[in-house]
This record gives C-alpha cells, structure tokens and sequence, in this order.
C-alpha cells in the first residue's frame, strides 16, 4: 500500500522537487558539466529518496519485540521496497529533466496553438498544450508504479516472495539506463526544461483564471484577522501547484484499496496517511517565493503565519470528511469514532506542523 | 519619533559595523544615508526595519522598543527593502491588495487607490500580470508602490531609485515630497547623488564614526 502511495507521490512531485531550479543561475555562474549538475539533481531530491528509505527500513525492521525473527525475509522487503522507490523516482527524474523541448514545442508553436483551440472548443475548458508532456509523464511513471506493485503482489502469490523483487530490480535497471542516457545531454536538457518551467509558472494570469480566482470575500470560514493572508497564499498555491487534484488522485487510490475489501485497520491506516499527506501543501507554502522572510515580517507575527498554515488545511477538511464517511457507509469499514478520530488527527497534525515550520523559520531567517 | 540609544551592530566579534550610535528622527525629518558600499547603509535600515538585531543597546519608536513589538511598529512602517524579493504568484495589484487588507485599510476606494499608483509609476499592463514576470525595474516600481499605498508615518527605503528610468525617478521623489510634507519620517539610503536634493533635511554620512 505505502508503494502504490509512493507511485503517485513520485509522479506528482518530482517536477515540483526539480524546476524551475532555484540555483540554475549558480550553476550558470559556475558553469557545472554533467557530472555537476547530476550530483545537484541528485542532491535536491536525495532528502526525499533518503527519507523513503528510512521509512520502508522502519515498516520493514519496525518489531523490535523480536528484531531477528524472520530477517531474510525483512531484508528481502526492504530490499524491493527500497529498490522499487529509488527505482522510478530516477526514472521520473530522468523523464521529467528531458521534457523541457517538447514542452517547449508544443507551448509556442503553430501546432500546438491548434490543439489548445481545438480542445478548448470540443471540452469547453483551456489547456496549455505545454502540460502535455508532464502529464503523459505523470501518467507512465504513476502507471508503471502501480503495475509495478500489482506485478509484485501476482508474483509473490503465485512464486514465492523472492520473485516480487523482479519489479523493483527492473525499475533499477531502467532507471540506471535512462540516468546514462540523460547525462549525455544533461547540461543542454537541464537548462531547457528548467527555462520552460520557468516561464510555465510564470505565466500570464489568463483572463479565465483572472475570473475564476479567489475573491477574499469567499473565506467566510477564515477569521479576519488572518484572512488577507489565507487569501493571499491560496492564490499563489493554487497558481503554482495543483494540490486539488493531487488529493483527487490519493482518494481514487484509497477507494481502489477501500474497493478490495482490507481490514478496518488497514483503512484507518490510509486514512490516517491520506490526511496528514495532506499537510506537504504546509510544507511547500513555505517557500519564501509566496512570501520573503521581511514580507512575512511586515505584514504579520509568527503567530498569524501559524494560523494561516493551519488555515489553509480547512479547505479540504468537509472533503476528507465526506469521502471517509460515504466510503464508510458504502464499505462499511471505519466507525463513526474513528471517523472523528482520523479527522481530529488531521487538524492537530496540520497545527503540530505549522508551528514546527514557524520554529524552523525562525531559526533559518 | 524614533529614537537609537547606544546601538552597536557586528556579525561577529571583532567585525564591528557600527558602536554606540545615538540618534533621534523626528516626524517630518528627511534623512539621508550616504556613503561607499559595504559602509554599514543597509544594515543600519535592516535594524530599523526589524531585519536585523542590535549587538547591544535598543531602538524605540513612541517610546516602544522596535524589536520587542515588531508588529506594533511595523503597521506603521513602508519599506524599500534592498533585494527586489517579492511574492512571485501574485500580481502587483493583488500584492497591493494584500497589504491594505493586511492593515484594514482596504476601502471601496482602494481599487482605484491602486491603479492610481501605478498610473504614476508608470507601471502599465504589466501590473495584472504575476511579479515572477517582472524585470528588476518593475519590482522595484512594485516594492515603491507597496511602501506608499499605505500613507505611513515612517519610510525606511534602501536605493529606492536604483533600476527605474528617469522619469519614474522623478515621480517617486514627487511621492517624497507628499510623504514629507504630510509628516511622515523619511530614511533613505543611496550611494548617489540622490540624496543630496534640497529636500534632504540632514545627511548620515557612513561608515558612522
């Protein structure tokens, strides 16, 4: 399960880890090769491989009741674990560092400019042709995961346990190919991706969002004196990062696993996940390009920033709520105690997280 | 109005920016912060703004010290800060926007506050676009502009003039001038000739001796 999670995690933010590159111009200034800008890849998105490791080590060797008990085969899940994730996080590098030119071709030129008006007539909603390429890669790496972790699981059933680390070895060939075949161009490929994404997030606020965006008289659910500032950061989230349909995804995921009939633990357990999933968008708001450490300043105290994070987590909460409980009706598979307990868990997780992220922005700033 | 007593600023032992410094801006004062790069203009406008601490001694503003209540003094305050950094999601306009509603001062006249604004600046079509767009000059028009809208009673503005074109120079010290002469506190760091026009009431030479 914290694979099939992990499928769709690895496909959604890889491009968020990676551009546009906040350091592109320090790699300019100091001209890095390949080999440079290969460990700067690696290095910006090495806390995530690194924490997923230390997370599939503590599921794997968690018992320390009885550490020694059935090692070889701990080892063995820590192994496919591990391998499956470092496995299609470098090929979902590897796919998403190439995109920049064919992003590029179908944002500016005359084809794709016949595409966005053909699709905006036949769907009646516009498109930036130059998604495109991200989204088929969002869809092969999230695909090949989840066929990934099912291939495993048949082969477990059927072989034995030592064959589901089949899947995971593969993704660790492919991704050392595709890495070798990157770094041949890596320069050239690094910086055309990352002025496209560039130029993508800093796009021109069209006249359909300039209608469609937040109005501050919308948050009737915000107190006001936090309310410029929720407002102003779910504006700014929302032109950078799709997190609506993020969290659109990861409930389709745990209806599909709500769809298998689990144990009510094993629902509690990725409800549980889910919802403090939910708070990487406290993480990501962050970064000082929604708001600089003397904007931050002038404009409010720590104690306003950790309301506002906190805040911001409201918008999904009826959500959640909602699709726990018609799931539970339907499946019958977590009470109504645990349904309060789960949504309980989610605010003060969101609370416990924004005053770690205060503390930590004091302390950096 | 604002009061520095016995100030001493170093990053670390031995490399000292500036020691004891004893001033005192009254409303309505026009001061000036003149000298070479690296003479201590930006951070002694960073301690004023509550982007830096003193090493020892303490600033007070209405008899409140600055750095205790940040954001009791800071409502009052329009920066220029010294980087161009500004929310990059944001359009000016909503920037703008944010600050007012961040101080309840957004009215029904705000809207065409803002555009005014940015009418005298020159800052045109571009306003409705995201500031990650922007080129150096316009931040800084952005960054002018927020410091203004507010009407505050201090001005604290890091080489508020460098990046615009002549003719927004012009406009943002016609914006001095009314700052001033509606009594707002004006401190202003340059190390051109800007600051040395007739409406500069007292010039703070740096390094500080």
């Amino acid at each position: 399960m914290l694979l099939f999670f992990s499928s769709a995690l690895i496909a959604f933010i890889t491009p968020y880890l990676l551009f546009p590159d906040p350091y592109a111009v320090i790699l300019q200034l100091g001209n890095r090769g390949s080999s440079g800008i290969f460990r700067h890849i690696l290095k910006r998105t090495g806390a995530v491989q690194s924490g997923a490791v230390v997370v599939i080590g503590t599921v794997c060797f968690g018992d320390i009741s009885s550490p020694l008990t059935d090692l070889g085969s701990k080892l063995l899940y820590f192994a496919a674990g591990s391998f499956f994730f470092i496995g299609l996080m470098g090929i979902s590098i590897s796919l998403y560092t190439r995109s920049g030119e064919k992003s590029r071709f179908w944002k500016e030129s005359e084809k794709g400019r016949k595409l966005r008006a053909d699709v905006g007539e036949y769907f009646k909603y516009p498109i930036d042709p130059g998604s495109i390429p991200s989204f088929i890669n969002t869809v092969i790496v999230g695909g090949m995961g989840m066929i990934g972790v099912s291939v495993g699981a048949m082969f477990y059933s059927s072989y034995g346990s030592l064959y589901e680390l089949i899947p995971a070895v593969v993704f660790l060939i492919a991704a050392t190919v595709l890495m070798i075949r990157l770094y041949k161009h890596l320069v050239r490929d690094f910086y055309s991706t990352h002025a496209f994404f560039n130029e993508f997030f800093g796009e021109t606020i069209a006249g359909k969002e300039a209608e469609s965006k937040i109005k501050v008289e919308q948050l009737w659910w915000v107190p006001g004196a936090i309310k410029s500032h929720v407002w102003a950061t779910l504006l700014q989230l929302d032109r950078k990062f799709p997190a609506g349909r993020v969290l659109l995804i990861g409930h389709l995921l745990i209806w599909l696993l709500s769809y298998q009939r689990p144990a009510e633990q094993t629902m509690i357990s990725a409800w549980v996940l889910f919802a403090i999933f939910h708070h990487a968008i406290i993480i990501i708001s962050l970064s000082d390009e929604y708001a600089p450490a003397w904007f931050r300043r002038w404009l409010g105290s720590a104690f306003q920033w950790t309301l506002v994070r906190v805040w911001i987590q409201f918008r999904w909460i009826l959500i959640l709520a909602l699709s726990i409980w018609v799931n539970s009706l339907i499946f019958d598979h977590v009470s109504y105690a645990a349904q309060g307990g789960i949504i309980l868990l989610y605010i003060a997780s969101a609370a416990i997280i924004s005053l770690i992220a205060t503390f930590y922005q004091k302390a950096t700033t | 109005m604002i009061e520095l007593n016995n100030i001493t600023k170093q990053f670390k032992a031995g490399k000292l920016v500036f020691s004891s410094v004893n001033e005192t801006f009254r409303k309505g004062e026009f001061i000036g912060l003149t000298g070479p790069n690296g003479s201590g203009k930006t951070t002694f406008l960073r301690l004023l703004s509550v982007n830096s601490f003193p090493t020892s001694g303490y600033i007070t503003y209405k008899n409140m010290n600055i750095h205790e209540n940040p954001q009791a003094y800071l409502k009052d305050v329009g920066l220029v800060h010294d980087q161009e950094s500004l929310p990059v999601h944001l359009s000016a306009v909503e920037l703008l926007e944010w600050v007012l509603r961040s101080r309840n001062l957004w009215s029904e006249l705000s809207e065409k506050e803002i555009n005014d604004i940015f009418d005298r600046l020159s800052l045109l079509d571009d306003r409705n676009e995201q500031i990650g767009t922007y080129s150096t000059g316009m931040k800084k028009k952005t960054q002018v502009a927020a410091a203004f809208i507010t009407r505050p009673k201090v001005l604290i503005l890091d080489e508020p003039l460098r990046g615009l074109d002549s003719s927004t120079r012009g406009e943002v010290e016609k914006m001095l001038v009314e700052a001033k002469s509606r009594g707002a506190l004006i401190l202003m760091a340059s190390h051109t000739a800007d600051v040395n026009a007739e409406f500069v009431d007292r010039t703070l030479e740096f390094p500080l001796s």
